[in-house]
């Protein structure tokens, strides 16, 4: 049987590599037919928000996401408490084509997982 | 000056490109370039082909990124049908790679989880 996998999104996307290093490895596993559950935790809830990267030469991590469906990955795990602790509105994030789920006790939701990326 | 790079050349203009054969300048590409492309890949262009070059650069500019196989054969679906959507379909049109060889013709930069 294929091991589970989990990549944690835990940074805020711009100002270092690891959110778009966090999607590029999610996407390898998914063009390797290792389709990982993804959680977005602490900062990297941030990653979901409306960004305007060009003003910065970046490109839009938010649009590169919205393709995580197309790869395969079609239910996005959320860190409840992190949203709230941003007054981030889930009503606020949408990505075409994926369900988002509120996770309430990461501890456990992590734990069921054989292997834990993190970025 | 020794240039290890490749460049084609169409109408007395220089395109660049690198090693291995993808639009150095993603603003370089035009139709004709996608013909020379496909030329130099053995390929010669047809409406189906076209179609599936048109779904690139749509993916593109709506994920900013190239697809891999799996997501490309999703999209051919999800806009060309489902009798189109089959990686048979696009093996077909552009072999033995379709995400690569058509990201190449329709002027992406090369899928960075290809392997």
């Amino acid at each position: 049987m294929a091991k589970s996998i989990l990549a944690l999104c835990r940074h805020a996307p711009y100002g270092n590599a690891l959110a778009r290093e966090g999607l590029e490895a999610v996407l390898a596993c998914a063009a390797m037919d290792q389709v990982p559950e993804v959680l977005f935790i602490n900062d990297g809830v941030f990653q979901l928000l409306e960004q305007k990267p060009d003003r910065i030469n970046e490109k839009n991590l938010r649009r590169n996401l919205q393709a995580l469906p197309m790869f395969g990955v079609e239910t996005l795990y959320l860190c409840e408490r992190s949203l709230v602790s941003r007054r981030i509105d889930p009503a606020e994030l949408d990505i075409p084509g994926a369900e988002l789920k509120l996770v309430q006790d990461t501890g456990q939701f992590i734990a069921g997982f054989n292997q834990v990326l993190s970025f | 000056m020794t240039n290890p790079e490749k460049a084609l050349e169409i109408d007395g203009r220089k395109i660049p490109l690198d090693k291995e054969g993808f639009l150095r300048n993603l603003d370089d590409w035009s139709p004709e370039i996608a013909e020379a492309i496909a030329a130099q890949e053995g390929i010669e262009l047809t409406p189906d082909h076209w179609d599936v070059i048109r779904l690139l650069q749509a993916f593109y500019r709506e994920f900013e990124l190239s697809p891999a196989m799996r997501p490309l054969v999703k999209y051919v679906g999800q806009h060309l049908g489902a009798d189109k959507g089959r990686s048979i379909f696009l093996m077909q049109l552009f072999p033995p790679s379709p995400a690569k060889i058509g990201s190449k013709i329709a002027g992406l930069p090369k899928p960075t989880n290809c392997l």
